[in-house]
């Protein structure tokens, strides 16, 4: 019998997905360790409406501040003006076992990546020189992908943005693989195995695959791939 | 320092070997020192096409594994005094092939010869993979069908990624053989054409073999195909080594031949 430990079909086998996440969150960077000082400018800021404090969760940053702050006393400020304390960010190993003790999360401000996060997110062309080859996979999974090429039965091209190919598509191009459904696919001969926008696949093989030939573009239009010829813009 | 070539295609029976052995002879006749290394151990089939099964003592193996020296396994072609073979073992799997091995002995030969030709086993396993791995330049044995195209193509994936040429940043040259050509075949449509063929691969062409019942029969003799003078094949072979020593030679076969009411009727084919 199928039960959750040895599945029969494969259908349905994790009871949960994980997948990464992140949460807005208000960055404060004080200035001071006064507490009645920080009390004051929080309670003045709270009744202009500021919804940075109202809204999201707190994360203390104590990297600039050279002097003592006491923590518990702020945690009780914030806890009588309804703001959600949630983190301390300190490279002192010392504060960040004190703030665990008061239920805060310590985040190390030396763990940070030299690059700041949004600049990972840019998205960046990947420019592939010749003809991508049978058994070969070229994926930009942040970004366009342009080939200076062809791409031959059994080759596999994929990106998170639009795919350009300045030769023929002969083996499979995959765009918008993170499910963006504004990709499409450019090329100057359309002989592919299969397409795919978004997730949305047509193989060679379905009756309606769209019209093999010359340069085209192909978008996703609701559920359907649509080509055009490139040479008709 | 000798000039490494490897022939390989992927794909196994379109004529790695034959053309391995009528290359090598072509070479040797306009007097370049020239040694092939039969790479396809457990499936020994060079020694066949050469005509000389029946002088293997030692082998690729026993070299590598330091049971013989390489004087003792190198055989000295009987046709052509500038070809010597290195023949692989029968009895042993690719598995007794090691890069350091292999990388001893083609450094060895190197010394003593203008030109290594490695005669690669059919597949995208170790043993091609050895094969292919210190080469300067590769012989791409293609058939003109579509399941021949495509393994020349993962090979050329391979030799841009797996070779040592590739690891130290440069770049195999790569040659396009193609064989068995059977020009009235593809003008009926039922071959791939050769442009067919270089719209895919995009390698520049080193030789159009056309089919001909001379290369079977030449295999079997144990005659490399080149000597068969004469032939199709011959002058096909005879062309595409010119090619690989840099000389402009026109392509021939590529149309089919215009055969008169007569030799329609009564010829046969060459």
């Amino acid at each position: 019998m199928a039960d959750a430990t040895s599945p029969r079909l494969n259908l349905v086998t994790t009871p949960f997905k994980l997948k990464g996440t992140s949460l807005p969150a208000t960055l404060m960077q004080p200035n001071t360790g006064q507490i009645g000082l920080l009390e004051a400018e929080l309670e003045s800021r709270l009744a202009k409406g500021s919804a940075l404090l109202k809204v999201a969760p707190l994360v203390l940053d104590l990297s600039q501040l050279d002097q003592m702050l006491d923590l518990s006393e702020l945690q009780e400020v914030c806890k009588r003006l309804g703001i959600q304390f949630l983190a301390v960010r300190t490279a002192d190993k010392n504060l960040q076992a004190y703030a665990r003790k008061l239920g805060l999360m310590a985040l190390n401000s030396l763990d940070r990546p030299a690059t700041a996060a949004n600049q990972e997110e840019m998205p960046r062309t990947l420019v592939h020189q010749g003809t991508v080859r049978s058994g070969q996979q070229l994926i930009n999974e942040k970004g366009d992908l342009v080939v200076m090429g062809s791409v031959n039965p059994g080759a596999e091209v994929l990106a998170s943005g639009q795919i350009h190919v300045y030769g023929a598509i002969r083996g499979r191009a995959l765009a918008g693989i993170q499910g963006d459904p504004q990709a499409r696919i450019f090329t100057l001969r359309l002989e592919a195995e299969l397409i795919a926008i978004a997730g949305h696949y047509q193989t060679s093989y379905s009756a309606d695959f769209v019209t093999a030939g010359d340069a085209v573009c192909i978008e996703l239009q609701g559920e359907k791939l649509v080509s055009t010829a490139l040479t008709q813009l | 320092m000798a000039k490494i070539i490897v022939i390989t295609s992927g794909k196994g029976g379109v004529g790695k070997t034959t053309s391995c052995a009528s290359l090598g002879s072509g070479l040797a006749l306009r007097g370049y020192k020239t040694v092939m290394i039969d790479f396809d151990v457990g499936l020994r089939n060079l020694d066949l096409v050469l005509g000389c099964e029946r002088r293997v003592v030692y082998d690729l193996v026993n070299v590598i594994q330091g049971e013989a020296s390489l004087h003792q396994a190198l055989i000295r072609d009987k046709r052509a005094d500038d070809l010597f073979m290195l023949p692989a073992s029968q009895t042993r799997d690719k598995d007794a092939l090691t890069l350091e091995g292999v990388d001893q002995v083609i450094q060895a030969l190197s010394m003593d010869f203008d030109y290594i030709l490695c005669d690669s086993p059919a597949g995208i396993e170790r043993g091609a993979q050895l094969a292919m791995y210190f080469a300067d330049e590769a012989v791409l044995v293609t058939n003109p069908e579509v399941s021949s195209v495509r393994d020349t193509d993962r090979i050329i994936g391979l030799l841009q990624a797996k070779t040592q040429a590739a690891k130290n940043g440069g770049k195999v040259k790569e040659h396009l053989l193609l064989t068995r050509y059977n020009s009235q075949r593809v003008a009926e449509g039922e071959m791939l054409s050769l442009e067919d063929v270089q719209d895919i691969l995009s390698v520049p062409l080193m030789g159009l073999i056309p089919e001909s019942e001379s290369v079977l029969k030449a295999s079997n003799k144990g005659i490399p195909v080149i000597h068969e003078e004469g032939t199709d094949a011959s002058i096909a072979y005879k062309d595409a080594v010119a090619r690989l020593l840099g000389e402009e030679v026109p392509l021939k076969f590529v149309e089919p031949e215009k055969t008169g009411f007569l030799n329609r009727m009564f010829g046969g084919r060459k």
